[in-house]
């Protein structure tokens, strides 16, 4: 049987300590207002650059502002090492509830991906594009979570 | 699918967490076998039918609906 490649238990409290820094930021930067000076530039090498005043880059270093990218890696990082950390004991049983976890993730993304692509627009479907990938790895946890929660209370109920 | 697992686990005085371990799952899984909440692989089915010693027809069952 093909196995799904997953990271060792410990890289959950890594992907705790990714999300907690990400949100430290997020908070940090969104309580405060932003001066040019707050920003913090850093020369990095671009794909592409077409930031609004300011001419196209394409594969080039550039001086970019790199806090919106830190907080959204830390935090795709973050929850991908909790989605993808094995379980205490990994059978078959977890790994149809992980098939099922992310079939349901992936229809429900879909869903509301539609929706919000049809009716949102603006900053706010700009927001929801830049936390697509977030969005459907917490929902896979969430799932999964769920699922997980309902068989060992179905057992302790036994008990 | 219906089946006889857990029937055939007390006839061999073995607990969920016993039958567990000796086919290699966890005792969730046990639990969800014999609450009919999950259907078994293959390679499980005949696991369990090796430790229970009773043929596969005889722990597992169709029903009209499968």
């Amino acid at each position: 049987m093909k196995k799904i490649p997953l990271l060792p238990r410990y890289f959950r409290w890594i992907g705790l300590l990714l999300i907690v820094t990400s949100l430290v930021l997020y908070f940090k930067d969104g309580l405060r207002e932003r001066t040019m000076d707050d920003r913090l530039s850093v020369k990095t090498f671009v794909f592409i650059d077409d930031s609004i005043g300011s001419p196209t880059a394409l594969f080039q270093i550039k001086e970019v502002d790199l806090l919106l990218t830190l907080i959204l890696v830390t935090l795709l990082l973050g929850l991908s090492c909790i989605a993808f950390c094995k379980r205490k004991t990994e059978d078959e049983m977890i790994n149809s509830i992980r098939l099922y976890s992310w079939s349901w993730a992936v229809i429900l993304m879909i869903i509301l991906g539609t929706i919000m692509t049809i009716f949102v627009y603006g900053m706010t479907f700009t927001a929801f594009a830049f936390f697509f990938g977030h969005l459907l790895l917490l929902t896979y946890i969430a799932i999964f979570g769920l699922n997980i929660w309902k068989m060992n209370r179905r057992l302790a109920h036994e008990e | 699918m219906k089946n006889k697992i857990r029937i055939h686990r007390l006839m061999k005085d073995y607990s969920q967490a016993q039958l567990a371990d000796l086919v290699g799952v966890s005792r969730q899984t046990i639990n969800a076998l014999e609450a009919e909440k999950y259907i078994p692989s293959t390679v499980l089915s005949l696991k369990i039918s090796h430790i229970l010693e009773q043929p596969i027809e005889e722990l597992f069952e169709l029903e009209e609906n499968d």
